[in-house]
């Protein structure tokens, strides 16, 4: 699980990046910051039970004005799939991901292997530029590029936070 | 009900203001013909719309956000009915303009979404927590509806059961695909609300 002090580095990278609305649907690697997140008034947070409605809502809300972030497990990108080429690939209104690597290397498991098979093909399916974080140190910049990259390719850019980080 | 007569029945009603999220298929077209505006943000998807417009409605609280979405479409993204139900937004009214079809185009015969059967689409809303939900079946029942919600400050979710036949006039084409018309849509934003959503260059 991200320590405290890894999800506090997160939403202060949010917040200098200018994110003000945070959509997520929680799962156990991230959630102290989930957590931190629900009581940070900082952000305008909104949980939703199905990832396809949480990427919605961030283009929604980034389409209004209001820069926002998806933050999910890296199955979600999966359920997703749909949404995320219709709004990238078709209208181009960029949603910057957050993602827990489930299933990265040295998963320990079973269920969640089967998360890193299929996230990386399908983010180059979907022809989303994305960075693994391995190192608590390159979260912020990481982030912060994301969101820059997200504006000026108006498509979707994604943040995986690594099992050195999350475990 | 023809669902081109209703669009141009709500266009007569609007204040001007309000921000519009859309569907797909022949639906874009009767909208753009009944209240043609650079205020229409066109999704060309299903399962999309009602989001958006929830993410929308979220980033603007002071303006009126209407969608325009359809029973396929609900049916396809019922997660957003539990959002609906917990937040509540006021700027928001959905109309599931409901034809019980996976038809867009009056083609016949036009082949079913579970509407047709059992499936309550105002019922599930309701059982997710939107308060103020309907079922209107007549232009009466129609007008009655829109009357009352765009009065209101508060979600409605309403669903328009109607037929699947074409308009009684000939309709243009909306033209602009889907980056012209997210543009055009932006745009306006930008200038209404005195926003740089997307400057010339991207700045953290």
């Amino acid at each position: 699980m991200i320590s405290m002090e890894d999800a506090n580095q997160i939403m202060d990278a949010l917040e200098e990046a200018h994110v003000k609305v945070v959509v997520f649907l929680p799962e156990s690697r991230l959630k102290p910051l989930y957590s931190m997140l629900l009581n940070d008034s900082r952000f305008e947070v909104i949980t939703v039970p199905n990832e396809s409605t949480g990427v919605c809502i961030a283009a929604g809300a980034w389409i209004g004005g209001k820069r926002s972030v998806m933050i999910m497990e890296n199955s979600g990108v999966r359920v997703a799939c749909e949404a995320l080429a219709r709004i990238g690939l078709e209208r181009q209104i960029p949603i910057f991901i957050m993602m827990a690597y489930r299933g990265d290397f040295g998963e320990e498991n079973w269920w969640g292997v089967n998360h890193g098979i299929t996230m990386e093909p399908v983010l180059h399916a979907l022809r989303i530029p994305y960075q693994v974080v391995r190192h608590s140190e390159d979260l912020k910049p990481a982030i912060h590029n994301a969101v820059l990259h997200a504006e000026t390719s108006m498509y979707h850019t994604a943040v995986i936070v690594g099992r050195s980080v999350i475990s | 009900m023809n669902r081109y007569e209703c669009m141009k029945r709500l266009a007569g009603k609007l204040k001007g203001d309000e921000l519009f999220v859309i569907s797909l298929g022949k639906m874009v077209d009767e909208w753009e013909n009944a209240y043609p505006t650079v205020r229409s943000l066109n999704m060309g998807a299903l399962g999309v719309e009602c989001g958006t417009a929830i993410g929308l409605a979220t980033a603007l609280p002071h303006r009126r956000v209407i969608c325009h979405d359809s029973d396929g479409s609900q049916l396809l993204d019922l997660g957003c009915l539990a959002v609906l139900g917990n937040r509540r937004p006021k700027n928001l009214i959905v109309f599931v303009w409901d034809n019980e079809s996976y038809d867009s185009l009056y083609t016949n015969p036009p082949l079913p979404t579970e509407t047709r059967g059992n499936v309550d689409l105002a019922k599930m809303a309701a059982g997710a927590g939107v308060q103020y939900t309907m079922t209107v079946r007549t232009y009466e029942e129609f007008d009655a509806a829109v009357e009352e919600a765009l009065a209101a400050n508060e979600l409605y979710y309403i669903v328009v059961k109607h037929d699947t036949s074409a308009p009684a006039e000939q309709l243009h084409r909306r033209v602009q695909d889907g980056v012209e018309g997210k543009y055009q849509f932006l745009r306006y934003i930008e200038e209404s609300e005195g926003l740089q959503i997307k400057p010339p260059c991207a700045v953290l």
